[in-house]
């Protein structure tokens, strides 16, 4: 009995991992059905973007689909459309998010904390109401329904987004930055362009960009908001589902796809880089 | 050089109230503001470094009321607690920020950033970035960010808060060379008794919007006019009693533990005092002696070596006595071990005398 209570490194390193090896498979089967469960579909309307007969994987692979999308008329319309939107929502957002969270953030005292709930609650109402009152807005003073509408409409509701981005970057500054600015004589501008922008840069492309997604891929507020006039892509492979599957809608997928992600790319590449420049030098 | 004058300064929001304060801070001094959280002192800081408005009374920089001016236009800096260096720039950038506003010529801005930055020893960091600093390096660039302007005063916020405590003694007293080489005004806010004491010419010891007591750290700390003085700026063992003039000229307290015999100084006393004896002041005696007036009998409760000192605990009647020996002082005798019989004993002259405080 006395031996068995010796300490013995060996016994105690295998018997830890037999402990831990149970947990592991489970870890890593559970990792593997959530990924598969994530990405499977994805891929599968991938692959159905490439086959010669959608729907029938024996049938072989082709570029066709693609291939005519890419040379018709129907994809660049919405494509540019969503893009403009896009890039227009989420310049306007980041303007408006970044200016209330310097004016109400960790360097202000205006506003107080219950109020920060006003700016959480776009992101907690449903979008169909979201994207209802805010058609009924438009109407109630004539707007035009169209591209402009889309734009502010896609903007309110970015902005809250950006809003809390900002707060959490601002609260990483040490929040005596702008009175150290203010003391060594820069005016309230300069404390602003000179030292509160320059660190909170990536907070303002993160911003940027989760808008830009944002507005991208969305469907619902666009589908209240658009009006007659104008399609994004979201809407049009909406359309063209109503009318049935078809190897143009598995292609415009695809394009979505490639372009949502991509942007995911650009984000996180920039992450990378900006912690490799921290590390490295 | 200009002095640099608090007039029944105040200022009050929410609960807190700072009394009306009168400063005067010699040119060039190192003055520190003592005190525990919330006693006032970065209130007094914040108006001085003109972040906030005096709700009274007016600040005066020699004979310019500067009460209502804009930080930047007093000609007094701020270090700030984290010290707020500008993340993207370079050192040599944060250092040059004012002069660069300023808009003076390239050569002058060169040789005045490299002048105060030799003079804090950060030239070699010039083209380093913020977060490659250590905390002492982003102290001494602080530092150079806040002088470089010349500035008659410069107010320091807890400057070695952010530092590791085994760096902190060190720190302060490059702080303290680099503050005698400007020949500027400084003035700390600190909870440290330690620290104030270390580096101030003179300071203030302030506690629930009062400033209590200001002086040397010498006269504050063997002078101190009340309890919390008394005990913010060092250990204090205290005996309550009753003073009486047994015969003219001499005063003695009498206690539950005994009479003791007292140096009385001009000060009016009330019957109800407080004697405070420092732990240093006291000494032990492995014997009785009939020749020493004032005289405890004890059992060593407790005993921490420290090297330089030994401190005891001495329990004496329903008392807890703190006594600090002298390692040399300790060398020359009989070893002492916990449960040990000793007395205690101290000179007149060392015992502080006080009117009573309320209980605690």
């Amino acid at each position: 009995m006395a031996s068995a209570k010796t300490i013995n490194p060996r016994s105690i390193s295998s018997e830890s991992a037999a402990v831990v090896r149970p947990n592991n498979i489970f870890i890593t089967t559970m990792f593997w059905a959530t990924m598969g469960f994530l990405y499977l579909p994805l891929a599968y309307l991938v692959v159905q973007a490439f086959l010669t007969d959608p729907g029938n994987i024996a049938s072989g692979f082709t570029m066709e689909w693609v291939l005519a999308l890419l040379h018709g008329d129907s994809l660049w319309e919405p494509l540019m459309n969503s893009l403009i939107i896009g890039v227009a929502s989420a310049t306007i957002a980041t303007f408006i998010g970044t200016l209330g969270a310097v004016g109400f953030g960790p360097f202000s005292t205006v506003l107080p904390p219950s109020l920060t709930a006003l700016i959480m609650l776009p992101i907690l109402i449903p979008e169909v109401i979201t994207g209802l009152s805010l058609l009924l807005f438009f109407l109630l003073f004539r707007f035009e329904l169209g591209a402009t509408t889309v734009v502010l409409a896609h903007a309110s509701f970015s902005a809250s987004f950006v809003y809390f981005i900002m707060i959490e970057q601002l609260r990483k500054l040490d929040p005596h930055l702008g009175e150290a600015a203010y003391d060594l004589g820069a005016k309230p501008g300069q404390i602003f362009w000179k030292v509160i922008l320059p660190n909170i840069v990536p907070g303002l492309m993160a911003g940027w960009l989760l808008s830009f997604t944002i507005s991208f891929d969305d469907f619902l507020i666009s589908f209240f908001t658009s009006g007659a006039g104008l399609i994004t892509l979201p809407l049009k492979i909406y359309s063209l589902m109503r009318i049935g599957f078809s190897p143009e809608l598995n292609a415009m997928s695809l394009v979505m796809i490639c372009l949502s992600t991509g942007l995911v790319m650009v984000l996180w590449s920039k992450e990378q880089s900006r912690k490799w420049v921290i590390s490295g030098s | 050089m200009y002095e640099l004058r608090c007039e029944s300064l105040e200022k009050s929001f929410g609960s807190f109230a700072l009394q009306p304060l009168d400063l005067a801070i010699q040119p060039g001094e190192f003055f520190s503001l003592l005190g525990p959280s919330g006693c006032g002192k970065t209130t007094v800081l914040r108006l001085l470094g003109g972040f906030e408005q005096p709700t009274g009374g007016r600040i005066m920089l020699g004979d310019r009321d500067i009460t209502r001016l804009q930080p930047h236009k007093r000609n007094i800096h701020t270090v700030f607690q984290r010290y707020a260096l500008f993340p993207h720039l370079s050192v040599f950038e944060n250092v040059a920020f004012s002069l660069r506003l300023k808009g003076l010529a390239k050569a002058e801005i060169q040789l005045r950033v490299d002048e105060i930055m030799s003079l804090t020893e950060i030239g070699t960091l010039a083209d380093r970035r913020i977060h490659q600093l250590s905390g002492g390096q982003s102290q001494r660039v602080a530092l150079a960010r806040a002088l470089v302007d010349q500035p008659a005063v410069l107010l320091l916020d807890e400057p070695f808060s952010a530092l590791d405590p085994s760096l902190r003694v060190r720190v302060r007293e490059e702080m303290r060379t680099i503050c005698k080489k400007v020949g500027a005004t400084f003035i700390l806010v600190t909870h440290d008794q330690e620290e104030a004491l270390q580096l101030s010419d003179r300071l203030a010891v302030m506690k629930d919007g009062r400033c209590l007591q200001v002086g040397t750290p010498k006269a504050i700390y063997e002078d101190p006019s009340d309890a919390f003085v008394a005990s913010f700026i060092g250990p204090v063992n205290e005996i309550r009693g009753e003073l009486a003039e047994t015969q003219p000229g001499e005063w003695t307290v009498s206690s539950a533990m005994g009479t003791f015999k007292v140096r009385k100084n001009g000060i009016a006393l009330p019957r109800d005092v407080s004697m405070l004896l420092r732990p240093e002041k006291m000494r032990l005696l492995r014997q009785r002696s009939n020749t020493q007036e004032n005289l405890l009998e004890g059992e060593i409760q407790d005993l921490t070596y420290l090297g330089s000192r030994t401190e005891y605990t001495i329990k004496t009647h329903d008392n807890v006595f703190k006594v600090s020996e002298a390692e040399l002082e300790r060398q020359k005798k009989r070893l002492l071990n916990r449960r040990d019989r000793v007395f205690l004993t101290w000179k007149t002259e060392d015992a502080i005398l006080l009117p009573q405080s309320a209980p605690k």
